[in-house]
């Protein structure tokens, strides 16, 4: 069986689509052919028989999921795949601990750029976090009230991010965050380099 | 019979279509002003070509066709640039038989630049037939005669008459609830052959009370599954001044339930009578524009099985029906294979059909569903930088 170089990317939503193209673009020997955002996990998780098969049929397949509040990866392994099932070599399915945010968290001067805070606001070990995206959006509230309403939701609203959330922090992604800088303070980064790495050298 | 082939050379944004094979159910997709709806009104097209002639306003006829569409300078592809000739072509499957029927015409290029036929053909099983073959000898003589069709003609359609029939009963719906609910105030202004429903009452009352009243009946079967509530549906025309009426038991409003009209039905619950209705109506070929909509999500998922179970307990199971649609669960039902959809992509070259590639493909086969291989590939992308822009 011949392995793709085709990658299929699929994340919760366009952050963590944003973050899996900045992963797959650091090797030149890969290309993204698709990229879904299932709006969160449930879907993801329905369909990962089926990412699996893909990446046994030879194309290589990158999931990115939170992991949010559950104990370990492990965990969420099993209850994804079935008890002590792994994935296929070519299925990197990849948890961020605890949330995508925890990787942007991980580089904090684009941020603090932008909220025109200072670096030293912001938690040095974003991973350790209860909930980054609730610690993302504490220094956001901080911000210009531009950026403010942008990423906050509307006060009474039952709604975890603002309207633009996304519109806003996917172009930083993109731009000025620094994958090298941002993995040494994320280990699940740094692992999920290491995994795409791999996968690069087994195509070339 | 049922349409297994269409090809189009500059109609509207298709510049050229070879051959695109069509399924007993066909689901066209793709990004919005793709060309989907203009897809359909290529079939539509042969329909009005082919209507019997004369009974305005419904007449038919290749002139009237055009007019309908605002002149030929307006169906005419923009991409077209030398090649002035519009053609449409259809293989039809008959039972056993197999016929082809081609229509070409173009604007005269003098004098009042008449759409005149630049060919006009019929064969049957590979055979053409003598009688349709044009322009023949008599055009020659007289080129008026090449203002008209011999499709529209039922002195000179007479070896192809099924095929003429077939094209003339062609059916659209595009059903907006709507016009229907408000058709008082709207009065009886109506577009010819009635592609939003607005006469969908009428075409009710028009149908003998015995069939009327057995349609009604499966359809009250299929509505009392899928809309909470709903008990019983019948027809009444007004006692005062007989406009013909839908009405509807619900058995929430009192203990006994109280009857409704139309005009108080949900927008999906007349959506999906006019839905069920027209599948019922007839063998002809149905297009069906975007029936996904006004509809709640898990009967947008069957509604593939929905058509294909009304079908399948009515006189004609095998009917013909080509639907557009951008709905992913619509198209999540995995006894829909590639072959079933139509994908349409535009090109700097006019709109084009893209096949399932090679990795869509895969994604088939590891179990995704046609919908969620085949449609994200038209989605808008652009849609970050509206929010950049401000807009
Ligand atoms: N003669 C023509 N030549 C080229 N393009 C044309 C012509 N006539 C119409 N169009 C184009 O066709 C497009 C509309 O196509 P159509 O209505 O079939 O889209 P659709 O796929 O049904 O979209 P939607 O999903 O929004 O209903 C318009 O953008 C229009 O400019
Ligand atoms: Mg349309």
């Amino acid at each position: 069986m011949k392995l793709s170089n085709q990658v299929f990317l699929a994340a919760e939503d366009r952050l963590g689509l944003a973050l899996g193209s900045r992963l797959v673009g650091e090797q030149p020997a890969l290309q993204i052919w698709r990229k879904d955002d299932s709006g969160g996990c449930v879907k993801l998780k329905v369909d990962v028989g089926k990412y699996n098969q893909m990446a046994g049929i030879g194309y290589p397949v990158l999931l990115l999921t939170d992991l949010d509040r559950r104990p370990c990866c492990t965990d969420l392994l099993n209850s994804w795949l079935g008890e002590g099932r792994k994935p296929n070599l070519n299925f990197l399915l990849r948890i961020c601990v605890r949330e995508a945010e925890a990787w942007l968290l991980a580089h904090p001067a684009p941020l603090a750029r932008l909220f025109k805070l200072s670096v030293s606001r912001f938690p040095t070990q974003p991973e350790t976090l209860a909930d980054p995206k609730a610690e993302l959006l504490k220094l956001a509230a901080k911000a210009p009230a531009k950026i403010r309403k942008a990423l906050l939701p509307a006060a009474g609203s039952s709604a975890t991010i603002g309207r633009e959330y996304n519109d806003v922090l996917c172009p930083l992604v993109r731009g000025e965050w620094d994958i090298e800088e941002a993995s040494r303070r994320a280990p699940s980064l740094q692992r999920a380099r290491s995994r795409i790495r791999e996968l690069a050298l087994r195509v070339s | 019979m049922k349409i297994v082939k269409l090809s189009l050379k500059n109609w509207r944004n298709f510049k050229q279509l070879e051959e695109v094979p069509l399924q007993e159910r066909s689901y066209v997709i793709g990004a919005n002003a793709v060309g989907k709806s203009n897809f359909l009104d290529a079939l539509r097209f042969l329909r009005d070509v082919a209507a019997p002639a004369g009974t305005k306003p419904e007449a038919g006829g290749l002139q009237e066709a055009i007019k309908r569409r605002e002149g030929l300078a307006k169906l005419r592809c923009l991409n077209a640039q030398k090649e002035t000739e519009v053609k449409i072509e259809v293989t039809v499957q008959d039972g056993g038989d197999v016929w082809c029927y081609t229509l070409g015409f173009k604007g005269e290029g003098k004098g009042n630049n008449r759409n005149v036929i630049t060919r006009e053909s019929v064969s049957k099983n590979g055979n053409r037939l003598l009688e349709c073959q044009r322009p023949d000898a008599a055009d020659g003589t007289d080129p008026d005669r090449l203002t008209t069709t011999y499709l529209e003609n039922p002195n000179a359609n007479k070896a192809f008459r099924p095929l003429a029939h077939y094209f003339a009963a062609i059916t659209y719906l595009h059903l907006v609830p709507q016009l229907l609910k408000h058709a008082d105030e709207l009065g009886g202004n109506r577009l010819q052959r009635d592609p939003f429903g607005q006469g969908f009452l009428l075409r009710i009352a028009e149908t003998s009370s015995r069939t009327r009243d057995a349609r009604l009946r499966r359809i009250q079967r299929a509505l009392d599954q899928v809309v909470p509530q709903f008990k019983q549906l019948s027809f009444e025309q007004d006692p005062t001044n007989g406009s013909p009426h839908l009405k509807a038991n619900f058995s929430h409003w009192r203990e006994s339930g109280a009857w409704q009209r139309e005009s108080q039905f949900s927008d999906g619950t007349l959506r999906l009578i006019g839905l069920l209705w027209s599948l019922m109506e007839g063998d002809s070929l149905l297009l069906l524009e975007e029936p996904e909509l006004s509809l709640n999500l898990e009967i947008v998922r069957r509604l593939p099985q929905l058509i294909h179970l009304v079908l399948k307990g009515g006189k004609y199971p095998d009917r013909q029906v080509i639907l557009t649609t951008h709905s992913e669960p619509l198209l999540s039902d995995l006894s829909l294979g590639t072959e079933s959809i139509i994908r349409l992509v535009s090109t700097g070259n006019g709109t084009v059909i893209a096949p399932a590639n090679e990795k869509e493909k895969i994604m088939l086969k590891s179990g995704f569903s046609v919908g969620q291989a085949l449609l994200p590939a038209v989605g808008p992308a652009g849609l970050e930088q509206l929010a950049l822009a401000g807009v």
